[in-house]
């Protein structure tokens, strides 16, 4: 039997039959320690992987900082859509105060924001969701995994 | 932010992008600082300088370069997609590379287009392969290479804004389709466009000419030149693809004139599934003897 990682990653890979689109490490923050990976979300956003939690690095600010330290907001909330990390599983999904739903799981998350156009949806400790709002493209660090998705135009 | 309101819920809305480059990828701005040196099959070598993230500095060796705005994307973590109009040229071209660091080789696409007195529209892709010089200052003596691995597969790709099913028929010919969902909500949300794309591979199928190679284990170039198009509404472009199928997604471009007949050259990005289109691969070629 494949690993099931967690609640979400069940969700997001049809219970782990699906593989996810994958996503391609950048070279572009310099050398990463051993340990650690960095993928690119956006020009200024990159999610990166210090042992198994995600951070993210503001090109703006040069700043690693933890999603934490980026204030909460509920501009998406209400926000119903479709959503997919893997070939084949397109979940419904809607943005709530204090939840996301997605397929019929429910997931507390504290959204928040960083500019304009990204959410950063921070599930779990170690399961972190970037939404570019402008392109309506997903990135996520689950359980030290690097995937992209889409939101349905 | 950007927001409507459809039916009675609030929603964000996606930004508006050129063609179907609403899931591009964000840029990728990793080989700005270096020189590579082609060595192309050609004959011919040449030197492309990443001046910086927006200019480069393209040029046969020894000659002057000239400067030109690109693009530069992955599909890989070490292999590259750069694009750019060779701005000034006669006919207008477009300069594609596969940048393949892993094996130090390279992929590249000089398209033109106005050169067919017929078509004026109809581009003319010209591929050729070759070798980056290493930093020892060897060559690889392999090349990347026409593969069929992908004949008999077709990929649903998702581009956010567009849908279209790629079926790989053969080595020279690949043919467009449309999943049945994707069929569905198009005659809901945009009638037009269904009853125009429900006419095709009725009486004759929608296949053009196009070129598979492979890079390296799940990793292929497809490039596709709208032949047909243009000779059926004067308008086609030629898209070149960098599949990654490890990953299931792609980048490219699109080389030619937009629907209100403006040059376009733009990236783009998709992300794919498998698709069964035996149907309509067992079905006979109505536009090529082969």
């Amino acid at each position: 039997m494949p690993m099931k990682k967690s609640r979400l990653w069940n969700v997001l890979t049809a219970d782990d039959t699906k593989k996810p689109y994958g996503m391609t490490q950048t070279h572009e923050i310099g050398r990463m320690p051993e340990d650690s990976a960095a993928v690119k979300c956006t020009d200024r956003i990159f999610l990166v992987r210090v042992g198994g939690y995600a951070e993210v690095l503001d090109a703006e600010s040069q700043m690693l900082s933890l999603a934490d330290s980026y204030p909460a907001v509920h501009e998406a909330d209400g926000f119903k859509t479709e959503i997919s990390f893997a070939p084949g599983v397109i979940l419904p999904t809607e943005f709530k105060d204090g939840s996301i739903v997605i397929g019929e799981e429910e997931f507390p998350v504290i959204t928040r924001g960083i500019g304009e156009d990204i959410l950063l949806l921070q599930i779990e400790d170690d399961e972190l969701i970037v939404f570019d709002r402008s392109r309506f493209l997903l990135y996520a660090c689950i359980k030290g995994e690097f995937i992209c998705g889409y939101v349905e135009v | 932010m950007r927001k409507n309101r459809i039916n009675s819920g609030e929603i964000v809305s996606p930004g508006t992008f050129e063609g179907m480059s609403q899931y591009r990828p964000p840029l990728c701005f990793e080989l700005v600082g270096r020189t590579l040196e082609l060595v192309m099959d050609t004959g011919y070598d040449y030197e492309l300088t990443f001046c910086d993230r927006k200019a480069l500095r393209y040029g046969e060796k020894g000659k002057e370069a000239s400067e030109y705005a690109y693009d530069c994307l992955k599909a890989d973590d070490d292999t590259y997609f750069v694009n750019f109009e060779v701005t000034g040229a006669k006919p207008r071209a477009g300069m594609s590379f596969v940048l393949d660091m892993e094996q130090s080789l390279v992929t590249a696409n000089y398209c033109t287009v106005g050169q067919n007195p017929r078509w004026p529209r109809m581009c003319k892709p010209y591929i050729t392969f070759g070798a980056i010089r290493r930093e020892d200052g060897t060559l690889n003596e392999l090349r990347h290479g026409y593969t069929d691995e992908m004949v008999g597969k077709a990929i649903h790709w998702q581009y956010g804004n567009l849908e279209v099913v790629h079926v790989y028929a053969s080595e020279r010919y690949y043919r467009l389709t449309q999943t049945r969902e994707g069929m569905e909500k198009l005659k809901t949300e945009k009638p037009d466009v269904y009853e125009r794309l429900s006419k095709r591979n009725v009486e004759t199928i929608y296949e053009e000419p196009c070129h598979m190679i492979k890079i390296k284990d799940g990793i292929y170039v497809f490039e596709a030149n709208e032949e047909m198009a243009n000779r059926e509404r004067g308008s086609g472009n030629d898209l070149f693809f960098l599949m990654n199928l490890n990953r299931m997604h792609d980048v490219g471009r699109s080389f030619g004139y937009n629907a209100e007949g403006l040059p376009e050259n733009y990236t783009y990005g998709a992300f794919g599934e498998y698709y069964d289109a035996s149907e309509l691969l067992a079905r006979e070629s109505t536009e090529f003897i082969r």
